[in-house]
Formats: C-alpha cells, structure tokens, sequence
C-alpha cells in the first residue's frame, strides 16, 4: 500500500465547498439518508461514476437496483440473451407482461430507470464475447454476474491493463460468491484522530460529538490479484495444505464445480454435479467425507437463484461497488461466499497473503 | 427442479404477515413474492416521504404522501400476480384490529419496523399467540436477524435495550454547553409554542436548579419586576406579576406558561425572540452562582441581531437561508425564526379547537425554526453553531439507512423463514451484519439462538418482575403510567393494582374515571416504598409485578433495574455481569431500527396540519 496523499481538514472543508455547488437540492432531498452515511463527498464520486452491468439475471437485478439507487451518473445493461418465462421468476425488473422474447438487457430498462429517473440509463445487446477493452475503457467499473468462468477470466485480465475496476459473482441456487478487483485504485482510509487538548482543563467543551472534520483521511492504493490467480490456488503445495482448511468454506468446493460446469452449459442434475464436486475436493487434496453434505443437498445449488440468496449476494456487490467508486470505507479483500443451507457468509483472501 | 418444487409444496398454505413496508418492508415484500410465498399480509400506518426512494424502491417520487402499505402491496403483486397481497394502512398498536386472534391467522410473522415500542408490542402479540417471529433491523452498514419462538429462542424482551440518550433538565434549560443540548431545547421550544406540552419540555429557566444557591433572591428580582421584558411594553398580560402577588407566591409562582404567553402577545415573533434570547437569558444571568466556573451566556434582542453588519466568521457562514449545509449568521436565522414563527402560527391557528400541531423533521416549517432556534441560543452560550443539514441529524435522530444492508438483511429474513416454516429449528441461526469482517472472515456473523431468559418479564412462564426506583413523594400515578408503562415498557392499556390490598388504581376501562386517583402522587395514595403493583395488558396478554423503591435523588424520573433480575442494590454476580456483557457485545449495535426511531412515532401523532 503506497500513501498519495493526506487530506487535512482544510482541505475536506474546501472541498465540501466545491461540491456543495455540484449536488443539486433535489439530489440532496433524495440521497440524504446516504449521504449522513457516506458523506458528501463520496455521493459527488458516485454521480461522475459509470458502471458496465453484464447479465441481468435475478443476481443482476439486484446488482442493477442497488447501484441504480445509490445514484451513479450512468449504468449500461448488458445482456445478449431473450427473457424467458424463467427469467420472470427471478429478474423483478422485467415487465409484468409481454417481457418473452425481449432481450433481458432492453427488458430491464424501463423499470431500471424509474428506480432512479436521474441516472443516465443505456443498454448493449451483445455478449461479452462480442466486446473487448474498448468497451471496458469507457466505464469505471465492469461487474459481470453469472457469466462463463473463462470468458470473465479474459475480461478481468483486460480490465486490469485498462486499470478499470472489475467484480464478478454468481449465484447457483442457494449459494453464491462474489470476486472483487480494484487493483491499484484510492480508498480513503480513516485515521484516528490526534487527542488534543486533553491536558487543558481551562479549555471549554466545545463539542463532543464527531464531525466529519475532525477526521483525517489518507488515500492509499490497494493491490488485488486477478481472477485467474483467485481461482488458482494449488492447495496441496507445501505453502497451503494446512491452511486450506481454515480459509475455505465448505461452499467453496460446490461453487467452483458450478463455476467450472458453467463454461460447459451447467449441470443437468445433482449426479453431475456431485461428480464435479467431488473432484474439486479431490484436486485441492481434500476428502470428502470430510463435508457435510448429503446427496439430496447438492439441489441446493443446481438452481434456479433464490431471490433472498440473489438479495444478500447483490448486496455485498452493489456495496462494494459503492465503496470502490466513491473511494471511501475499507473494501472487502477479495471474495465472499455465501450459503443459504449453512447459513455462512465469509470472506475469503485468495490466494492467502 | 429440487429447490422450487419443495418451496412451492411448503409454501403453498402458509400465510405470513410482515409489519412494515419502509426499507426492510420493500426488500422483504419482493424476495417473498419471488420465493414463491403466496398469502401475505402487510401492516405500514406511514406515508412515503421523498428521502425514502433512495432506498424503499417499490416507490416512486409521484407516490409521495401516498400508504407505504398500498403501493408496496400493488408494486409486488405486479411482480406476481398469483400471490395473495392485501395491507392495512393502520397502527399495529391498533388493539380493536390487530388483537391476539388476528395474529393467529398468520404461519409466521415478520418485523420490518423502525422503533423499539412497535417492536416491543409485535413480540409481546406474537408470543400469546404461539406464532413464532422474524425481528429485524439495521442502522448504516450493520445489521441483523433474530427469530423468536416462545419457549425456544430469546425474545425480544429479553436483553434490555440502551435507553435513549437524555439530558438533565438543568443542563437544556440553564447552562448548555453542547450543541445537542441546544437542538434539544429548541424542540421544547417548538412544543412549548405549537405542540403538546410534556412534562419534561420547559424551556424557562429552571429555578431549582441545585447548582444555583443564590435561587430566592433571583425570584424575587424576577417576580418584582426589576428585569426588563417584551412583555411590559404595553401588554397587560406578561408573566410579570404586581409586588403584592409575587411575595405571597414567592418561590412556588407558577410562571404562566410560554404557550399562554405567547398566545396573548398574538405569536408576535420579535416579542417571542426577544423573550426566549433576551430576557430569559437576563434572568439566568442573575442565578449568579451557575457562571462562576461558565462563561456566561450574552443576551441578544432582535433589533441588534437584524441591524448589526455580520462580522467574524462570515466566510464559514451564509445569509442564504435555502442553503442548509452551511451555518446561518445571525441575522439570517432571526429572518428563519421569524418567517417560521409566522408560518407555524398560521398553521395552528387553522387547526380545529383544541388540536396542535406535532414536531416532525420532515416538517420543513417546524425543522427550520428548531435549526434557527438551536443556533441562537448556541450563539448565546458560545457555542459554535451547525447547519441545518446537521441539526437535523440530531433533532430527529436519523440513523443513516442505504439499500445494500437493507436488501442483506431482508435476504436473511426470508432464509430464515423457510428455515421455521420448514420446522427445521436446528438450523434457525442469529445473524448479524459486521461492518469488516471478524478475524474468522465472518461478514455474516451467526451463532446459535440464545435460549429465553429465564426472568424475562415478558416471556418467562414464572419470574415476571421488574424493580422500579421512583420518588414516591413526587411521582404521581399519571406520569407512572406515561412515562414508566408506556414510555419505558411499551404497555398500551395497562390496569394496575395494588397486590397487598387488591385496589385498582390504574384502569383500561374506557367508562372509569381514575382522573382523582392519577393526579396524586403514590405517598399520596398511601403506596409505600416496596409496594407490588401488577400490571396486566389484556391487549397485549401480558401481566408482570412492578416491584416500587423508593429513591429520593429521582424527581419526576425513575430507574429500572431488570437487567439482571437482582433487587436494587444488590450487585450483580461477576459471572452475570460477563454474561451481559457478552451478550450486549455480540449483539452488536443494530437492535434499534432500519433507522429514525422517532420518525414514524411522529408521523404517527402528525395532525393533518397541511
């Protein structure tokens, strides 16, 4: 981590100045929840921000609504697949009738784009093969939801050279993850305020409460590994077989199968997938006695996306995305797994630091 | 297709309530219809305000003022429309309505509420009526998920809560030295003018204060007349009395109230600003004995504060008063104060007989005069003022609320649910949202249920007891019943007797009047220190004993010890007091609400004023 710059008070205060001007009143009325939260500054961020969302599966909904309403300046829909009565089942942003035979990306619109009328709304109705870095440069963050493993692969490794910030996750029934990459960007790390005054008791008690200009905040760059090397951790070398335990969860195993059986079309029963299961455990040197797991659950993760399952996943992405465009808050380091069955929400760091 | 078939096969006849369709509500509203819950009903009393779309997003900006439980129903049944949908735009404290049997009907009741009393009256409901409960909440980034089945689980109850932050008396009314303390007063201040007077909310200066020795000889220069007020310049009906009147009253004069006051003077603003900054303040200045270790506050009049050039600072400041993220100079918070003072009186002056108007952050002309007041009088005592941006923070206590957490949290509601609806308790998990992850990566934590605690005076089947320290000599049955059994334990319509004697003293019944007995004071109706009284709600099923000391340091105030189930004094167990501990820790911060505690509270009491 490298410093860049400090911010002293006088600067957050002029800087507030300057933004005071850009937000517009009626912005102001509609964002205050957030911005007590986040700060003005950060919500400034968020309005001169883009965003490339690819896949608007019930996962991408989610994605699409939370960063539709945290107010960016524009979202782009991406998404080169007609809706069928399934994706009714899961996408709440297709309309309520003759939505069949739309493409998913052009059907999410309308209802996208009430969430927030003030943000710019496009679409793009090709799949990500069709795109590459020049698409990717037009935006500050891509974020792929339930796209083919190998292909997201490609795109993270185009949008790291392009130094965009990129997010992946899907979710298979009821379990999900999500991968971050914000290599090389600003976050705005909090530091503790200096105690002053503490040996002057004459000094009047002006105010105990916390104001915004009582801190300092450092901007420091943060390093991510790519996707390819999040999923390529050889756990049965020297430096991992005793750890793989304690930074694995169990629905590690199941997700990457899924992941994996998604660039040959997916798994057509649990069979299948427990066979691929089985020899994720086995390639990572694991036995699978080891899990919990019986046949019946493996259900769990064939699909289709189960819409609390979507909302807790999308959650942690769209927060993410929040933070990592406003520059603001600790971000998460680097994936999160989820499972409905177990009830687990981890953190993991991969490959382990 | 495993997962679908099996909920559709579970969910088919469930019926299931959800109170609250705010943030938590719209998430929770849209992951049930698409999980394939068919029969839900929904319980919301408030309108949709423009600072909720950032976040309820089954709302619209043309759907302002509309029920938050009328669009919410309409948007997802939309979304589905072979789900069962209907709401109540209604008070769940509605007892006529929303009684034990109605919640009967419901599989599975799910909170998305904003405030611990509504949260309070929702456990107590649901644990008469053997139907197990979803709680919920957040606040920022942090959030979390309980449920509660009776006899199995923790309720609601169980833990005590952080009672919300209050400030001595004297500190608002006689020597402020924080903003906060301001912004308080300055909402007394609304109160006093336009709204219901509560006990607590005076904002003359408190002649009892203890730390003012010189008290007497500071009443006689007020009720002599020797001070100067707006009041004297020709108007007959100031809150000075003769010399003759005053000696005989001397210290217990009842100082006519601001509100009568300033009814006489017809809301004359510059007479009320002037009495509020000016005379009032002239009179702390006598109670000599508070400024001796304290800068002492400077009185200022309308007419200085308008025609004075704004000196120092004024870069800092503005004298737009639209510009409600900079600090107002003086003179523009006199033109707020006036022009706000001018607008509340038209307003009530337009209210049927006998009704007033209620204070509310949303309210532009009531957040306004608070923010303007609050300013001048921190002006007054030196301390730096803030914008109204901030005040309102503080004067409506605003928990910041974003969409992420609350789409996490009602995620985590639903996986619950069919967790109880599946009656697979095994796997029923406490869960909270941390802001970073804990050492073990958990940004989900989760943890077992705790088990009921055993002298919860909620859901124990036997120890149901709490102690309350008052002022015997002071507290009458009325504040008892205001203050300590609905303000502190949410009880609606309580009736209290006396367990030695067997004397109601406190009724539910509509048709009795206990108006003689409420207005004395316990000593007065010979209720002595360590008396029980029971206390039974039949709405609510709920009986406990309220076990009485007597405490002469409370005045109208009082002091609850039910945490550890230890009578006052006795302190408790190392092992008990590492067990709360523990257990406060884990709990996190959240337990309050999606945000804004007081806010629907409010909304709540709003008078159709506009």
């Amino acid at each position: 981590m490298s410093t860049s710059g400090v911010y002293s008070p006088s600067n957050v205060l002029l800087e507030n100045k300057r933004i005071e001007e850009e937000i517009s009143a009626q912005e102001r009325e509609i964002y205050d929840r957030q911005i007590r939260l986040w700060g003005m500054e950060a919500q400034n961020k968020l309005r001169n921000s883009t965003a490339l969302l690819v896949g608007l599966t019930g996962l991408g909904a989610e994605v699409a609504k939370n960063l539709m309403l945290a107010g960016l300046r524009s979202i782009t829909l991406m998404d080169d697949r007609i809706a069928t009565p399934e994706d009714k089942m899961a996408n709440f942003l297709l309309p309520d009738e003759n939505f069949v035979g739309m493409n998913l990306a052009e059907g999410s619109a309308d209802r996208a784009k009430e969430l927030n009328p003030m943000v710019e709304l496009n679409t793009i109705t090709d799949g990500l093969k069709q795109r590459g870095k020049e698409t990717w440069s037009k935006f500050d963050i891509v974020i792929l939801i339930d796209q083919p493993f190998e292909e997201a692969r490609r795109v993270d490794a185009e949008c790291r050279e392009l130094k965009v910030r990129f997010a992946a996750g899907s979710v298979f029934g009821g379990a999900g993850f999500a991968f971050f990459d914000f290599n090389n960007h600003d976050f705005l790390f909090k530091i503790k305020a200096p105690q002053f005054g503490t040996g002057d008791i004459d000094a009047p008690i002006v105010d105990n409460m916390t104001t915004i200009e009582d801190d300092r905040f450092e901007k420091q760059k943060v390093s991510y590994p790519s996707l390819q090397d999040f999923f390529s951790v050889d756990w049965t070398g020297k430096k991992y077989i005793r750890k793989v335990v304690r930074y694995l969860p169990q629905v590690y195993y199941p997700i990457k199968a899924c992941l994996h059986g998604s660039d040959q079309g997916g798994f057509a029963d649990t069979q299948s997938l427990r066979e691929a299961w089985k020899a994720e455990v086995e390639r990572n040197g694991q036995d699978c006695a080891r899990f919990t797991y019986e046949e019946e659950d493996f259900e769990y993760f064939l699909g289709p996306q189960m819409s609390p399952v979507c909302a807790i996943v999308g959650g942690v992405i769209g927060q993410e995305a929040i933070k990592a465009l406003s520059e603001n808050e600790l971000p998460l380091k680097n994936s999160f797994f989820y499972s409905a069955f177990d009830t687990v929400g981890v953190v993991c760091n991969l490959p382990p630091p | 297709m495993g997962i679908r078939n099996r909920l559709e096969t579970l969910l088919e006849d469930k019926r299931v309530l959800v109170v609250g369709a705010g943030g938590i509500g719209c998430e929770l509203l849209k992951n049930l219809v698409l999980t394939g819950f068919k029969k839900i009903h929904v319980v919301d009393l408030d309108t949709i305000d423009v600072s909720n779309l950032n976040r309820q997003f089954l709302f619209r900006r043309e759907h302002v003022n509309k029920s938050k439980a009328e669009v919410a129903s309409a948007a997802v049944q939309k979304l589905q429309p072979n789900v069962n949908i209907t709401f109540d735009h209604d008070s769940i404290f509605n007892g006529d309505k929303f009684g034990i049997s109605f919640f009967k009907e419901f599989n599975l009741v799910m909170n998305a509420l904003d405030n611990r009393s509504a949260r309070n009256h929702v456990n107590r409901l649901c644990l008469s009526a053997g139907v197990p409960l979803i709680e919920s909440g957040s606040a920022g980034y942090i959030g979390q998920v309980s449920v509660i089945i009776k006899g199995q689980t923790q309720c609601y109850e169980c833990t005590s809560k952080p009672a919300p932050k209050t400030y001595p008396g004297c500190t608002i009314r006689n020597t402020p030295s924080e903003h906060i303390h301001c912004t308080v007063w300055s909402k007394h201040c609304f109160n006093q003018l336009f709204g219901e007077v509560a006990i607590d909310d005076d904002v003359s200066p408190d002649l009892n204060d203890p730390e003012n020795k010189t008290a007497e000889e500071a009443t006689e220069t007020m009720m002599n007349g020797n001070g100067h007020t707006a009041m004297e310049e020709g108007n007959t009906n100031g809150f000075h009395t003769n010399g003759v009147a005053a000696e005989e009253s001397n210290k217990n004069t009842v100082v006519p109230s601001t509100r009568k006051w300033a009814e006489e003077s017809g809301y004359n603003a510059k007479l009320i600003f002037d009495k509020l900054f000016h005379d009032d303040i002239e009179y702390l200045l006598t109670m000599k004995d508070l400024w001796k270790s304290r800068k002492p506050p400077t009185p200022i009049t309308f007419a200085n504060v308008t025609d004075e050039a704004q000196g120092g600072g004024s870069t800092e400041m503005t004298d737009d008063v639209n510009d409600i993220m900079k600090q107002w100079t003086l003179k523009a918070c006199a033109r707020v104060f006036v022009e706000s003072v001018d607008a509340l009186k038209t307003r009530k002056s337009g209210l049927p007989e006998g009704q007033l108007l209620s204070w509310d952050k949303d309210d532009d002309d009531a957040m306004r005069f608070v923010a303007a007041v609050a300013n001048l009088r921190a002006h007054i005592f030196s301390i730096p003022g803030k914008s109204l941006f901030e005040i309102k923070s503080m004067a409506g206590n605003i928990i910041p609320a974003i969409a992420t957490t609350n789409a996490i949290v009602a995620g985590m509601v639903v996986v619950e649910a069919i967790k109880v609806l599946r009656g697979r308790k095994d796997l029923i998990r406490t869960v909270y949202i941390n802001r970073q992850p804990n050492p073990r990566g958990q940004l989900l934590m989760d943890d077992d249920p705790y088990p009921p605690r055993k002298e919860c005076f909620v859901c124990s089947s036997d120890k149901r007891e709490v102690f309350v320290k008052v002022n015997l000599n002071v507290m009458t049955l009325k504040m008892f019943k205001d203050k300590v059994l609905t303000g502190h334990f949410s009880v609606q319509s309580p009736d209290v007797l006396v367990a030695t004697t067997g004397n109601i003293i406190i009724s539910s019944d509509p048709d009795d009047d206990f108006s003689e007995l409420e207005n004395r004071t316990f000593q007065e109706n010979n209720i002595a220190d360590g008396a029980v009284l029971e206390v039974d709600d039949y709405l609510q099923d709920l009986k406990f004993s309220a076990v009485l000391f007597h405490d002469e340091n409370q005045k109208d105030s009082f002091v609850v010890e039910q945490d550890t189930g230890a009578k006052p004094g006795e302190s408790p167990t190392e092992e008990e007091a590492s067990e709360a501990k523990r257990k406060r820790k884990s709990e996190g911060e959240p337990s309050a609400s999606e945000g804004h505690d007081e806010e629907s509270q409010a909304k709540r009491m709003r008078i159709a004023a506009e």
